[in-house]
C-alpha cells in the first residue's frame, strides 16, 4: 500500500514537473522544442519505471501540446478542427489534427523522458537506493 | 547495456526529431503544422484583432484605426500618405495570404511555394505575359505622383506588418504551405491589377469561332454570329452616338479571305462573369435624389475578392471595397459621388496567326534558340523573324525562370512578337503552311487605372468622375456615377482597338494588314451619356450601342438580365432602398420567360407532374424551386440536339437570343438549323423531356445550383459548401454554382450618402476568425446592412492609435 502510495505520488511529482517546467521555458522562450531537455532533465532526477515514463511523457506531451487546441475548443468549439482535418486530408472529423498534435508532443515529451532516465542509469545505476537504502519504489 | 540503452534512446530522439522537422512521405517540417508555439491550432487570442504598435515609423502623423460593429476598419488619418500606409498594413494583417497567393498565381511563381505540382500552372501563365504587362503599366503609374503616393505608402504598409509579424502569427494557409510570404512591391500591386484585367478581357472565342469557321464555313458564322442579336437594349441612347455609317476606311475587303483551319489545342476562355449597375435620377426617386446601385458578379471565393473599408483623409471619407493590393477603393461611394463597375465584356484581346520564317538573317541577333514551350515541351527555334502586315520584324525574347520549391529550377524564353508572346500552337492556313499563334491585348499598353480609382474616391461631382477616367485603359469597364446635385452618367471606358469590320471575332492572320488593329478609338467617340431624359442608365454587360454603331466592336455580351432590369427600371417611381435591393435580389428570368412558352407550345402535351409544374412555373429561379431545375436541363440537353453537329469543346455555340427565333419557326436569316436533315424541333424537345424526366434527379434548384463559396486556395474545409439561394445568371440575382454578386451595393445620394451593403466574407481571411465567414448569411437572404460615409462608428469593437515613431 506504502509502495503503490509513493509511486503515485512520484508519479504525479513527475507529470507536474514535466508538464509545468516544459510549459513554462516553452512560453517563455518561444522555443517548441525546449520540452525535450526539459524532460530530459526531469527524467535524471530519479529512476521510474517504463511504464511511469511511458505515461509521464505521453500525457505531460500531449497536455501541452494541446493546450491551446482545448483553449479554442473550449470557447469556439470543435468546429475550425473540423475544418482543418477535411483541408489537411485528415480522417477523424476533427481529431485527426487533435491527435496528430497530442502524439507527436507526447512522444516529444517521453523520448526526453527516456533519454534522460537511461542517462541517469548509465551515470548512476544505484543512486535511489545507495542515497535512501531503500528499495527503488518505481512509479 | 546500460551504455548501449542510453544511445538507442539518444539516437531514437534524433531519430524522432529528423521526422518531425524532415519529410516523412508527402509531409515534411510536421512541427511547423503541430507544435504548440507556432503550428495550425489557432491562439485564443488570434493575432486579427491584435493592436497595431502604438509608434510606428512609416507614417507622416497619427492615425485611428476603429473596428466598427459589422467589423469593417475606419481609417482617419491627416494625411494620403498615412491613409494608403495604414491601408496597406491592415491589407497584410489581414489578407497577406490572398495578396501573395494572388500575385504569385498572375505571375507564375506558385512554384516556389507549392512544388513541381505548380510548374505547369506558372509556365502557362508566364505565357500570358502578365508580369511583362505589369512592367508597362508601373512604369505609368509611377510617373504619376498621386500613384506612386499612394502605392509607395501601401507598399511601405504592407512591409512594414511583415517585417513585424513573428511566425506563429502568419496566416493559416502560409502555416500550412510552409513558407512566409515575400516583401511587397508596387510591382505586386501593378501586377494585381493586370490580373483582374486579364480576368475580366479573358472571354476571347477567337478560337472557337475560327474552328467553327474551318469546319462550318463563313456562310454559317455569318448567319449564327452576327455583330448584334436584334434586341441589344444597348446602354447608350442612339440619339447621343454620332455617325452611323461604317467609315470606307475600316470596311475589310473580304474578312473570310484568308482563315485559318482547326485548331484544336487552346486554353478555354474565362466565361461567367457578370455584374449589373444602375442608376436612377431624383425623377424616379422618393427622395428626389438620385438612387446607385451595383453588383459585380465575379468568383465567389472565400476570403473575398473584395475586402470592405472605410477611409477618411481631412474628414472627407470614401467608403467601398478595394482589393487587398491595391490602394484605394475600387467601388463605392464618398460624401457627395458614388459610382459603380461593370465588365464592358467588349473584347479587346485578338489571337493572331504568324509566319515566321530564317530569310532575314540581318533581323537576328542568334541562331536557333532552344525554347520550352507553356505545355513543358522542348523546340528550337531556327526561324526568328515575322511578317507583321508591314514587314519583317525580329522575334524578341523574355527569359523566364521558374523556381521550384524542392526541385531544380527551370529557365525558359519566352519569344514575343510586337503584338505580345508567341504561343505554341501552330496552325495551318489554306495554302497548308504553318503559322504560330501570339495575341495582342490593350493590357499591354501604357495605361492608369488605379489613377482613375484614386481621383474617384477624391471626386465631389460627376464631371470630376468623368475626367477621373481620362488614364483607364483596361478593361474596359461600365461606370456609372450620382452625385448629390442629382447628376447621373455612364461611360463604358476603355482602350478600344479600331479594327476592319467582323475583325477580332475569330484568329487573325498577321500577315494581312486588314487583320491587324488599325490603331485605338478616341475617348471622344466612346458610349458615354448623362443625365437622360428617360431618368435612369444601367448596363448589366449588354452591348454599351445600339445597331449600327459606325466602329467595329466584338465582345460577349448579356443577353437577358439586361431586358429584365430595363423592364422594372422603366416602370420604376418613387423608389427608394428597398425597391433597388429587389431588384438585385430578383431571380425571374426574362430567357425562361421568352423561351418556356415556346418550347412548351412546339412540346406535346405530356401527362406528366413536372410538365404541369412548368406550366404554373412564374420564371423565378427560386430556391426550392423543382420547375426551375427541369427547365435549366430540359434547355440545355434540347440546346445540346439542336446544335449536335458542334462540339462545344471546339467550335463557338450560337447565343441563346437566336433559340426564339428558331423555336417560332421563322423562315429567312433564323430558318431552322437542320444539320441532320431529319428531325425537328418538336422531336428534340420532345427528346430533351423524356430524356430529363426519365433520367435526371428531379432536385430541387437550390440542390442542383448548388453554390459554392470555395477557398482561394481550395481548401474544402473553409469553403461554404452548397448554399441554400435563389438566383440564375439569366436574371439579376446572377447566382450560378461558383459565380454571383460578390459585393451588392445601393447608394442614396440624398445628404448625408448613406448606403445599403452586402458582402460575402468578412474582413478577416483567417479561418478561425469570426470575420471570416461574416456577412455570408446574410448576403444569402438578401440582407442589407447600413453604412453612412464619414460616421465615426458609435460602438466599435476595437479603437487603435497609431503614431509616428518619436525619435530619441
Amino acid at each position: 500500500m506504502r509502495t503503490s502510495f509513493l509511486a503515485l505520488i512520484k508519479w504525479v511529482f513527475l507529470l507536474a514537473l514535466v508538464t509545468l517546467s516544459s510549459a513554462i521555458l516553452t512560453k517563455v522562450s518561444g522555443v517548441w522544442w525546449v520540452a525535450y531537455p526539459c524532460a530530459c532533465f526531469a527524467g535524471m532526477l530519479f529512476r521510474v519505471s517504463w511504464l511511469g515514463i511511458l505515461s509521464v511523457g505521453l500525457l505531460s506531451g500531449a497536455i501541452l501540446w494541446l493546450l491551446p487546441s482545448l483553449l479554442w475548443i473550449q470557447s469556439k468549439g470543435l468546429g475550425f478542427f473540423i475544418a482543418l482535418d477535411q483541408s489537411m486530408g485528415l480522417p477523424g472529423q476533427g481529431f485527426g489534427f487533435l491527435f496528430g498534435t497530442a502524439l507527436l508532443g507526447g512522444l516529444m515529451h517521453t523520448f526526453g523522458l527516456v533519454t534522460g532516465q537511461s542517462l541517469l542509469r548509465l551515470i548512476k545505476p544505484k543512486t535511489f537506493k545507495k542515497r535512501y537504502g531503500i528499495p527503488d519504489y518505481r512509479a | 547495456m546500460r551504455l548501449f540503452r542510453f544511445i538507442f534512446w539518444l539516437l531514437a530522439s534524433v531519430l524522432f526529431f529528423f521526422v518531425l522537422v524532415g519529410k516523412v512521405g508527402p509531409y515534411q517540417k510536421l512541427y511547423l503544422w503541430f507544435n504548440p508555439i507556432s503550428g495550425l491550432s489557432p491562439q485564443e487570442k488570434l493575432p486579427d484583432w491584435q493592436a497595431p504598435p502604438n509608434q510606428m515609423a512609416g507614417l507622416k502623423s497619427s492615425v485611428d484605426v476603429y473596428i466598427d460593429s459589422a467589423w469593417v476598419p475606419v481609417i482617419y488619418a491627416e494625411n494620403d500618405w498615412d491613409v494608403y500606409f495604414m491601408q496597406g498594413y491592415l491589407s497584410a494583417k489581414w489578407r497577406i495570404f490572398q495578396m501573395d497567393f494572388i500575385t504569385r498565381f498572375a505571375a507564375g511563381r506558385l512554384a516556389e511555394i507549392i512544388g513541381p505540382k505548380a510548374v505547369d500552372l506558372d509556365r502557362k501563365q508566364r505565357f500570358l505575359g502578365l508580369s511583362y504587362a505589369a512592367e508597362i503599366a508601373l512604369n505609368a503609374f509611377e510617373q504619376d505622383s498621386l500613384s506612386k503616393l499612394a502605392m509607395d505608402a501601401y507598399t511601405a504598409g504592407v512591409n512594414t506588418w511583415l517585417s513585424q509579424v513573428a511566425d506563429k502569427d502568419l496566416p493559416l494557409e502560409c502555416k500550412l504551405l510552409q513558407y512566409k510570404p515575400a516583401p511587397w512591391s508596387n510591382f505586386k500591386s501593378a501586377l494585381l491589377l493586370k490580373y483582374m484585367a486579364d480576368l475580366l478581357t479573358g472571354s476571347v472565342h477567337d478560337i472557337q469561332v475560327q474552328n467553327t469557321l474551318s469546319d462550318f464555313g463563313p456562310e454559317f458564322v455569318g448567319q449564327w454570329f452576327p455583330d448584334y442579336n436584334p434586341n441589344p437594349n444597348a446602354s447608350i441612347d442612339p440619339q447621343k452616338l454620332g455617325p452611323t455609317s461604317i467609315p470606307d476606311s475600316l470596311k475589310a475587303k473580304d474578312p473570310f479571305s484568308s482563315y485559318l483551319n482547326k485548331i484544336t489545342n487552346f486554353e478555354d476562355p474565362i466565361d461567367g462573369l457578370g455584374s449589373n449597375n444602375w442608376v436612377l435620377d431624383g425623377s424616379r426617386t422618393a427622395t428626389g435624389k438620385p438612387l446607385l446601385a451595383n453588383d459585380p458578379h465575379l468568383r465567389l471565393s472565400l476570403p473575398s475578392i473584395w475586402m470592405e473599408m472605410h477611409l477618411v483623409v481631412q474628414g472627407r471619407p470614401v467608403y467601398g471595397v478595394t482589393l487587398p493590393g491595391a490602394p484605394g477603393i475600387i467601388i463605392g461611394m464618398n460624401d457627395a459621388v458614388a459610382w459603380g463597375v461593370t465588365n464592358g465584356t467588349v473584347d479587346v484581346k485578338d489571337y493572331l496567326a504568324v509566319m515566321l520564317t530564317s530569310q532575314h538573317p540581318e533581323l537576328c541577333s542568334s541562331g536557333d534558340v532552344k525554347l520550352t514551350d507553356r505545355f513543358g515541351r522542348d523546340s528550337t527555334i531556327a526561324k526568328n523573324s515575322y511578317f507583321s502586315g508591314q514587314g519583317w520584324e525580329s522575334l524578341s525574347y523574355r527569359k523566364e525562370t521558374i523556381d521550384i520549391k524542392g526541385a531544380p529550377s527551370q529557365s525558359f524564353l519566352i519569344p514575343y512578337t510586337k503584338f505580345g508572346p508567341l504561343l505554341r500552337e501552330t496552325v495551318k492556313n489554306q495554302h497548308g503552311e504553318n503559322l504560330r499563334l501570339t495575341f495582342q491585348w490593350t493590357g499591354f499598353e501604357p495605361s492608369n487605372e488605379l489613377r482613375s480609382f484614386l481621383l474617384l474616391n477624391k471626386a465631389t461631382n460627376v464631371e470630376e468622375c468623368l475626367m477621373a477616367l481620362s488614364t483607364f485603359k483596361c478593361p474596359p469597364q461600365n461606370f456609372v456615377f450620382a452625385d448629390t446635385a442629382g447628376e447621373i452618367a455612364l461611360w463604358q471606358k476603355g482602350l478600344f482597338p479600331s479594327r476592319k469590320y467582323a475583325m477580332g471575332k475569330w484568329v487573325g492572320d498577321a500577315r494581312n494588314p486588314d487583320h491587324l488593329w488599325q490603331g485605338f478609338l478616341p475617348d471622344s467617340i466612346s458610349p458615354c451619356i448623362k443625365n437622360p431624359k428617360r431618368g435612369f442608365l444601367f448596363s448589366a454587360n449588354q452591348h454599351p450601342t445600339p445597331s449600327p454603331y459606325p466602329y467595329a466592336y466584338t465582345g460577349f455580351f448579356e443577353l437577358w438580365r439586361n431586358q429584365r432590369i430595363l423592364s422594372r427600371l422603366q416602370n420604376a417611381k418613387r423608389w427608394d432602398f428597398q425597391d433597388m435591393q429587389a431588384l438585385q435580389m430578383d431571380s425571374y428570368s426574362e430567357e425562361a420567360a421568352t423561351l418556356l412558352p415556346l418550347m412548351l407550345e412546339k412540346l406535346p402535351k405530356q401527362n406528366s407532374p413536372m410538365y404541369d409544374s412548368l406550366l404554373q412555373w412564374d420564371y423565378v429561379y427560386r430556391a426550392p424551386s423543382q420547375a426551375a431545375t427541369f427547365f435549366h436541363q430540359w434547355l440545355d440537353e434540347f440546346e445540346q440536339k439542336l446544335w449536335h453537329p458542334l462540339n462545344p469543346e471546339l467550335h463557338e455555340i450560337p447565343e441563346r437570343w437566336v433559340l426564339p427565333y428558331i423555336l417560332k419557326d421563322s423562315v429567312g436569316t433564323y430558318n431552322p438549323w437542320m444539320p441532320k436533315g431529319s428531325g425537328s424541333v418538336s422531336q428534340w424537345l420532345l427528346e430533351a423531356f423524356k430524356f430529363c424526366q426519365d433520367s435526371l434527379a428531379q432536385e430541387a434548384w437550390q440542390t442542383f445550383k448548388a453554390t459554392k463559396i470555395q477557398h482561394l486556395a481550395r481548401l474544402e474545409g473553409f469553403s461554404v459548401q452548397a448554399m441554400a439561394s435563389s438566383g440564375h445568371h439569366t436574371a439579376p440575382n446572377a447566382m450560378t454554382p461558383t459565380h454571383g454578386p460578390s459585393w451588392r451595393m445601393v447608394v442614396s445620394l440624398e445628404p448625408p450618402v448613406n448606403a445599403r451593403v452586402s458582402l460575402p466574407g468578412g474582413i478577416s481571411g483567417n479561418p478561425a476568425s469570426e470575420a471570416y465567414y461574416q456577412g455570408i448569411e446574410d448576403w444569402s437572404h438578401g440582407t442589407y446592412k447600413m453604412v453612412v460615409p464619414g460616421k465615426i462608428p458609435e460602438h466599435p469593437k476595437f479603437h487603435w492609435k497609431c503614431a509616428p515613431l518619436s525619435l530619441p
